[in-house]
């Protein structure tokens, strides 16, 4: 479980990084892994990545979700670099086309999380600056308050109405357009 | 499962508690359902994901609590529709309650100033003065850094043809011009815009008279949608102006890009802009830049061919606006310093080239076949033989700025396409010329 890095990567020399979850579990990952995340990255260009990445702010069971993504998206990133055409190349759009569609199903099949996780994860992706999963993570909360009245968003997420009922009522007649 | 993780995050948690931060997650437990997760997200990622709803979804979330309210007033990006929609109709129903309403909403958003409008998008309709009004308003109290203007017109409402009079008082002193009913439009940009979109949603919108204090420092500057673009809109002077999109125009007449306009232009992107009306249309383009980088020109929609032995199926519209096959009369350019060439499916009668700089990317793209045909034309082609001249004058015509490539290499680097022999390409980019 913990050699997480381990498998289908193509270069076998690849540098190892290991990443050390808030609960002191141990996660090796391959360098194009970790450095989807900048706050990795610059980790590694500064030199002090030796002896593991001490993650404090991230479970391992956020940890292990967070590097599954990034593998995916790390083969992902290593075929667009094989492009340096600056045009878009009809035929290489072509072959592109069906691992996108590979990794769009990915991204929702790795959504279907409970609330939790996925609040879990949007912490972990802002710590770690992971900038794909955090706007896929925050896009499904955005999803989820799409069309919803305000009722039934502090439903949803347990929040507390603070607002006095004239508060309310004021708040509720000024942005009256956006209910039409 | 959830046991053995608790256990775990236990035993962490000790040595965590001594030498690291406090953990920010929490694992569900029963009560985790009962809390607010929203409470655990910093403003800024909550204000993120607000801006990732819409608007007007975000809007709505403004009564949830005290904080929801405070945070979608910071939202950077403003869209507001002035109209009703309606599902069935693309074309929205003014209404005055919602016009104050909006006013309320945008007085509010701006009131102190401490979150600078990033983006304001209006929706409106161009034939209804009420909102013409409000969007001047709006215009000034956003102060945004990009604006972009969405221009709708009712053509049910005014007849097609053209010579209806406009209840617009402007129209008044165009009445001569009968392609046109909107009539001419100011629009004065406030110091703060960088950056200006204009989408006319039909042709009876033209394109506005752009002045005021933002003219002087606009820097990126797009036209793109159903409107008839003449030489006019591209005399006003913007010294700042460094990228100009126009598209989905319409010509009437020849156009000039000109650096006297817009000395410090350097990307320029022309695409789908049709001639209005073949054999009596005679519509070039001069693009006559002196620190222009790049220019890229496509017109794939309003120039598409057919293979010649494709069944002549359907025959298309009489479009008053937009020629079937759109061929630019003559195209010029003279870019002392241009470094990239695009140009895709695009026609001109005659290419004439002063100047390039020293070209990095260069993409030619051109297909032979059959041109679409309307009602009562015969049927035309653009020939094997007119597509190869096409290709070899454009590709002379930027030999000074390929060098030291040769001729041969020139022509060896140009291919017909894969699966379709209509098409002739040439392409280099700045990495093969590194390689080479």
């Amino acid at each position: 479980m913990a050699s997480a890095g381990s498998g289908d990567e193509k270069a076998a020399a690849a540098a190892m990084i290991t990443l050390i979850s808030s609960d002191n579990e141990k996660f090796e990952v391959t360098e194009a892994t970790a450095t989807l995340s900048q706050t990795i990255r610059h980790m590694i260009e500064d030199g002090c990545t030796d002896g593991g990445v001490p993650l404090p702010n991230v479970t391992s069971k956020i940890l292990a979700r967070v590097i599954e993504y990034c593998k995916k998206h790390a083969t992902a990133a290593a075929g667009e670099e094989g492009s340096s055409s600056s045009f878009s190349d009809a035929a290489f759009l072509e072959v592109d086309r069906a691992f996108l569609e590979e990794l769009e199903e990915f991204d929702d099949a790795f959504l279907e999380v409970d609330r939790a996780t996925l609040f879990d994860l949007i912490l972990a992706a802002n710590y770690l600056d992971i900038k794909g999963l955090l706007n896929l993570t925050c896009q499904k909360v955005a999803d989820s308050v799409k069309g919803k009245t305000p009722e039934q968003i502090r439903e949803m997420y347990n929040i507390v109405n603070d607002l006095t009922p004239e508060e309310e009522a004021e708040i509720r007649r000024e942005t009256q357009w956006a209910f039409e | 499962m959830v046991r053995e993780d608790q256990l775990e995050k236990d035993k962490g948690g000790h040595k965590a508690a001594m030498e690291k931060p406090p953990q920010q997650q929490t694992e569900p437990t029963e009560e985790g359902e009962e809390e607010d997760h929203t409470s655990r997200l910093p403003d800024d990622i909550l204000v993120g994901i607000l801006s990732l709803c819409g608007y007007d979804d975000a809007m709505r979330t403004a009564s949830v609590s005290r904080r929801w309210e405070r945070l979608v007033a910071q939202l950077p990006d403003l869209t507001l529709c002035l109209s009703i929609l309606a599902y069935t109709t693309a074309i929205g129903t003014p209404c005055e309650r919602r016009l104050r309403s909006l006013a309320c909403t945008l007085r509010r958003r701006c009131r102190d100033g401490a979150h600078p409008v990033r983006t304001l998008q209006l929706v409106y309709r161009k034939d209804v003065p009420m909102e013409c009004r409000h969007v001047d308003d709006f215009i000034a109290l956003a102060h945004a850094q990009k604006l972009v203007l969405h221009a709708q017109w009712d053509t049910d409402v005014v007849p097609a043809d053209g010579d209806a009079d406009s209840d617009d008082d402007e129209a008044a002193g165009n009445a001569d011009d009968t392609d046109e009913n909107a009539g001419a439009w100011s629009l004065e940009l406030p110091p703060a815009t960088t950056e200006l979109k204009v989408v006319p949603y039909s042709y009876e919108v033209r394109p506005p008279h752009i002045h005021g204090a933002g003219v002087g420092t606009l820097r990126s500057l797009a036209l793109v949608g159903f409107t008839v673009l003449r030489q006019d809109f591209l005399l006003t002077s913007m010294p700042s102006l460094e990228d100009l999109h126009i598209g989905d125009c319409t010509l009437p007449d020849s156009i000039e890009v000109t650096s006297a306009a817009m000395p410090r232009l350097k990307h320029l992107r022309i695409t789908e802009v049709s001639v209005m009306t073949e054999e009596i249309t005679r519509a070039g383009i001069s693009v006559l830049a002196d620190e222009l980088r790049t220019l890229r020109m496509s017109c794939h929609m309003c120039s598409s061919t057919k293979p010649t032995s494709a069944p002549e199926r359907c025959l298309n519209m009489y479009m008053r606006f937009s020629a079937s096959f759109t061929s630019y009369s003559c195209f010029r350019l003279r870019a002392p310093r241009l470094s990239v060439f695009e140009w895709r499916c695009c026609y001109a009668d005659e290419v004439r080239v002063d100047s390039v700089g020293r070209l990095s990317d260069v993409a030619v793209e051109i297909a032979a076949g059959r041109k679409p045909m309307t009602y009562r034309q015969e049927c035309r082609y653009v020939t094997v033989q007119q597509r190869d001249k096409l290709m070899t004058d454009i590709l002379h015509a930027l030999m000074p700025g390929l060098q030291p490539r040769s001729w041969e290499n020139v022509k060896g680097k140009c291919m017909q396409r894969e699966h379709d022999d209509r098409w002739l390409r040439f392409e280099i980019t700045s990495a093969c010329s590194v390689a080479q």
